[in-house]
């Protein structure tokens, strides 16, 4: 079987996992080296799908001796199976990187044998890739859980970004579909991955106090991080704005350029709509996996049944798409609009609306909170007005230094007045065509949402067939 | 007072005799100036306005090639961009721009916008420079500014087109072991965008073609920095029509549309989304030059032209290279033959 052939199989056996970011780490280039890193990432193409391809994601094989019932690589499945040589997989990551095909390499695979002789495989292929072909650009690894530390180890200064896929959203679902996997297997090498990360973080700012004469412990700090009137500022004028510094979350104080394990830190992926749980125990999840692990991302990937399966939901439900796209519209709120789960999900109300984004939902159930003064809220204010997003808002607060903004302005500074407007004022004044009353604008709002064509083609695909969860 | 000095003994003939024709001109009349469409051409025709202390509100600058000029309106031919004082008062007005504002950044953001093929460029650079000279930092700072938002849509349209040509750039390995690549961006932003491949490719030569502006930028490892050149439309022609790819190429081409049609999902599509997220992310205007989407990359005709042994799926070829490189040598010396 020659390259082309393994890598039908092996591109196709892992389109499942949606991680596919090629951010967070900015390195510069090297003499004699291939290729260099930036911290924002670039995507090369985008699927028929339209989601982005920005590295070659492959299996390096799906010969899995594990036996997941969601997984098409599962042991008992029958399909054709192909493992790529490591050199091979490494030759073919520099062919396509040289060619502006990829940022880099994402790889994963399924468990041959054990997951130590599996790691061990990936990180020949890897050691090939940095060391005789000399490559320099991006790397993600996925880590099998079980996996010995000193080989995560051994990983993490191959790769840029390592992750734990935790698969479902809870240890009962985990065990009744993955016999092989339990919770803790999943998150103990998340736990020594993010102990490993803050270790080094510890020592790097240790040796930079040192040589400055600062007498100074490297403290944690926690929760949301505010930036300052100045930071506001310099990101509202700003051209194009930096979505890494849009982030409420804490940011790392050492430079990813200067470590050497994981500089561009871990992520992982949950199934949605395979299993039971309810979106507000996996906003929940996901916030206590940003605040416990400092995760980059936790991405969401709508389950595709594609396997008959009695644990499973039927052949012919669809793909839960709103679902997994509001699920990471909230989980955009949670990391740059500093919301928490319980304000867009509430244990009652356990289910995310799937005709209006959960934005606009908090805003039509808190009414009395508007409208908001353009000229003089705070940044964490403006960020609750739909249609007002993390560079608008920074935009609004830099542009109201030097003149009385009006709807106009607005409209100049990209804000999208259609979804904004009834729940502003400028200098007091607001737009002539927002009705005042509150009834209305709720009904204004809604119909504009449901008319969209997303959800009015969402809504024939899931009313035709049957919802299992 | 204006913030260039006329008659510096650095100007050429050519610079003075315009000066003295704008003077006279815009004084009774509007004038429009037909600029050449680059920085040196646009910047260089602001500085002109100043030198002949014209009226703003007498004169407008316009494309070259989009010249159309009111009733009423005499036209100008602006400063040429190869003259070396116009070169000169361009770095004037710039440097005296960076002091006014107190930021290289309005620099940076000049040199983006005039790359744009917007043909009402020359005109917005123009206000926007008047309004930084005369408001200072203020030209960077009131974002709601008419005249600055307009000026700053431009110049992010022309980031977004240095975005597209980062993601969109395809290369391919000719026979003679360099890598070239044919894009044709929305505006000039090849040389603004050729060092990003640099800093990919520093190990290898290689260079893209703009057809759309006459361009190539290349580079090579021995070189310190890339180089840019215009082209004339047989130089174009003969770079177009090269067809002596690298006898590995179709095959890599062939893998990576195979990688392609592997990844996406079912159930997801524009008929299952209501819209095509894909046409949005991705320009269709791009995709004649993407070999993921090209019919000419199928696997079959690849495998016919020889699989190459790195992909053959053997073990152990650490010395693939050496063999492939003795192939290739071998190959040339008989068709030399």
């Amino acid at each position: 079987m020659d390259t082309l052939d393994k890598l039908a199989i092996l591109a196709d056996a892992a389109k499942f996992d949606a991680a596919c970011t090629s951010s967070g780490v900015d390195r510069d280039p090297q003499a004699g080296k291939v290729g260099m890193a930036s911290a924002a990432g670039c995507c090369h193409s985008f699927t028929p799908d339209g989601r982005c391809i920005t590295l070659l994601k492959v299996l390096l094989s799906n010969a899995c001796c594990y036996d997941c019932a969601y997984c098409v690589n599962r042991s008992s499945a029958q399909t054709k199976r192909a493992t790529f040589t490591p050199q091979e997989l490494a030759e073919l990551t520099v062919d396509f990187y040289k060619r502006n095909y990829i940022e880099g390499l994402f790889l994963s695979s399924g468990v041959i044998g054990s997951p130590d002789h599996t790691t061990e495989l990936m990180i020949e292929c890897l050691s090939y890739l940095r060391n005789e072909l000399l490559f320099n650009g991006y790397v993600h690894a996925k880590v099998i859980p079980g996996t010995d530390p000193d080989l995560i180890d051994a990983i993490g200064r191959l790769a840029d970004r390592l992750s734990v896929n935790l698969e479902l959203p809870s240890s009962t679902s985990l065990t009744k579909l993955c016999p092989h996997k339990n919770a803790e297997t999943v998150t103990k090498p998340m736990s020594f991955i993010h102990r490993l990360r803050v270790s080094e973080e510890r020592q790097l700012l240790e040796a930079k106090n040192a040589s400055k004469g600062i007498v100074k412990s490297a403290g944690k700090s926690k929760g949301i991080v505010i930036p300052t009137q100045k930071q506001i500022i310099k990101e509202g004028l700003a051209l194009r704005s930096n979505c890494l510094k849009n982030t409420f979350m804490r940011s790392s104080r050492v430079s990813s350029g200067k470590r050497s394990f994981s500089p561009a830190g871990q992520s992982t992926q949950i199934i949605i709509g395979a299993s039971p749980e309810s979106d507000n125990q996996i906003l929940h999840l996901s916030q206590a996996l940003y605040q416990q692990f400092e995760l980059k991302r936790v991405f969401f990937s709508a389950y595709i049944p594609v396997i008959e399966d009695h644990r499973l939901p039927e052949l012919d439900t669809p793909v839960p798409l709103r679902r997994e796209h509001r699920l990471y519209q909230a989980d955009w709120l949670m990391r740059y609009y500093a919301f928490s789960p319980d304000e867009l999900v509430s244990p009652e109300a356990p289910w995310l609306d799937l005709e209006i984004d959960p934005k606009l939902g908090w805003a039509l159930a808190h009414l009395n909170q508007f409208p908001v003064e353009i000229m003089d809220a705070p940044l964490e204010i403006l960020l609750r007005v739909p249609g007002i997003g993390p560079t608008g808002a920074r935009r609004i607060i830099a542009a109201r230094r030097r003149s009385r903004l009006t709807f106009d302005d607005l409209k100049r500074l990209g804000i999208q007045l259609k979804r904004s407007h009834h729940f502003l004022t400028c200098c007091g004044v607001r737009d002539a065509s927002a009705p005042l009353d509150q009834e209305l604008i709720k009904q204004r709002v809604i119909a504009d949402a449901k008319a969209s064509s997303y959800n009015k083609t969402r809504r024939r695909i899931e009313s035709s067939q049957l919802r299992l969860f | 007072m204006s913030p260039l000095n006329s008659g510096s003994s650095d100007q050429s003939v050519e610079l003075v005799s315009l000066v003295q024709r704008l003077t006279r001109l815009s004084k009774p009349q509007k004038v429009v100036i037909s600029c050449n469409p680059s920085l040196e051409g646009v910047v260089g025709a602001v500085g002109l306005t100043y030198l002949s202390h014209a009226n703003p509100a007498h004169v407008r600058l316009v494309r070259e090639s989009f010249c159309q000029p009111s009733l009423g309106e005499h036209v100008l031919c602006g400063p040429d961009p190869s003259d070396d004082s116009v070169v000169a008062l361009a770095k004037r007005v710039l440097t005296g721009l960076e002091k006014k504002v107190g930021t290289r950044e309005i620099t940076r953001r000049i040199v983006l916008a005039c790359a744009s093929d917007a043909h009402t460029m020359p005109e917005i650079v123009h206000r926007y420079i008047r309004l930084a000279f005369s408001y200072g930092v203020g030209a960077l700072e009131d974002i709601a500014d008419p005249t600055v938002a307009e000026f700053n849509a431009l110049a992010r349209q022309v980031e977004t087109e240095r975005e597209h040509t980062r993601q969109f750039v395809r290369f391919s390995r000719m026979s003679d072991g360099s890598f070239m690549s044919v894009f044709q961006p929305n505006a000039n932003v090849v040389p603004l965008t050729c060092n990003y491949f640099v800093k990919r490719m520093s190990t290898e030569r290689f260079f893209i073609v703009d057809p759309a502006h006459h361009i190539v930028s290349f580079y090579a490892p021995e070189m310190k920095t890339f180089g840019t050149i215009q082209l004339d439309d047989a130089s174009l022609e003969e770079l177009l029509s090269r067809t002596d790819l690298a006898t590995d190429e179709k095959y890599v081409q062939a893998m990576w549309r195979r990688f392609y049609e592997g990844v996406g999902l079912e159930g997801r599509g524009p008929a299952e989304r209501g819209y095509d997220l894909r046409a949005h992310w991705m320009p269709k205007r791009v995709w004649q030059g993407l070999p993921e989407l090209t019919a000419s990359t199928n696997a079959e005709a690849a495998r016919s032209q020889g699989v190459p042994i790195r992909y053959q799926g053997r073990e152990n070829r650490k010395d693939v290279h050496h063999i492939e490189q003795k192939q290739t040598f071998c190959k040339e010396l008989t068709s030399g033959l």
